[in-house]
């Protein structure tokens, strides 16, 4: 009884030493370009690895988020001999002023970079004034 | 009314230069990178976001692998004002050498969602085998 106990517990301590542990992800947050043109404002972000199942983007009144994982499927079934990329979550906040219309926000993913389009509410927008 | 996107007071001195700086200036970055090891192949995994697969070469010579990209600024519409510009590597690039005989006719490459993946599969001399005992 004692050494069925005894090997159980030498059992479960190899198989504990033998699993690799898994790289912890890191938190990024991305680099950014912003541009404003007379009905929108522009945001890139640079987030390779990231597929459009695995970012989101979430918009409030004042606030807009954006947020992507990196699963790290290319780090399975091998050895890692060098990493700076590995998994990693990209984060990153913006305020949002008024004037701003939350409700209509959109986003595309192309050569892992994410654009977001802001647009401005129609109070904003330059108008001609025709002269009468 | 205003609209303005509100930094961190830190960032607001970026914020303020972007527009002062030159907005198509070029900038070199090595790429990062991990590299695997496989039974038989070793892949590289490199970031080289916002570059499309016409602007990345890569060579393999003398056990050296060498990747190079050029990442193309994006069309900003002519009366745009800009911002914030922290997107400013233009150019990429980045040279290992391989720590064993690849089988250079066979390295494979693809570019997906900002990151290129590169296959090097090792050459026969260098794969493990099993020796049988006669």
């Amino acid at each position: 009884m004692d050494t069925n106990n005894h090997n159980e517990f030498e059992g479960k301590q190899t198989t504990a030493l033998a699993k690799r542990p898994e790289p912890l992800a890191t938190l990024v947050n991305p680099v950014a370009d912003i541009y404003e043109t007379a009905d929108n404002f522009t945001i890139k972000l640079d987030m390779p690895g990231v597929t459009k199942e695995s970012v989101h983007v979430t918009a409030e009144p004042g606030r807009l988020a954006a947020k992507g994982e990196v699963v790290g499927r290319h780090l399975e079934g091998g050895t890692l001999l060098f990493s700076e990329i590995g998994r990693k979550s990209y984060v990153r906040e913006f305020h949002l002023g008024e004037g701003v219309d939350h409700n209509n926000i959109q986003a595309e993913l192309e050569d892992g970079v994410l654009m977001i389009t802001v647009p401005k509410i129609d109070a904003l927008k330059p108008r001609e004034i025709t002269v009468r | 009314m205003m609209v303005r996107f509100d930094f961190p007071r830190t960032l607001e001195s970026l914020f303020e230069d972007a527009s002062m700086r030159d907005f198509r200036a070029t900038e070199k970055s090595a790429p990062a990178m991990d590299i695997t090891e496989h039974e038989n192949e070793y892949v590289v995994v490199a970031e080289l976001p916002g570059v499309n697969k016409e602007e990345v070469k890569i060579t393999f010579e003398n056990g050296v692998l060498t990747v190079q990209a050029e990442r193309k600024p994006y069309e900003l519409p002519q009366e745009a004002r800009v911002l914030l510009n922290e997107m400013r590597v233009r150019e990429f690039t980045r040279s290992l050498r391989l720590p064993v005989r690849i089988d250079a006719d066979n390295i494979a490459a693809e570019l997906q969602n900002g990151v290129l993946r590169i296959s090097l599969p090792k050459a026969q001399e260098a794969r493990p085998r099993l020796i049988s005992v006669k």
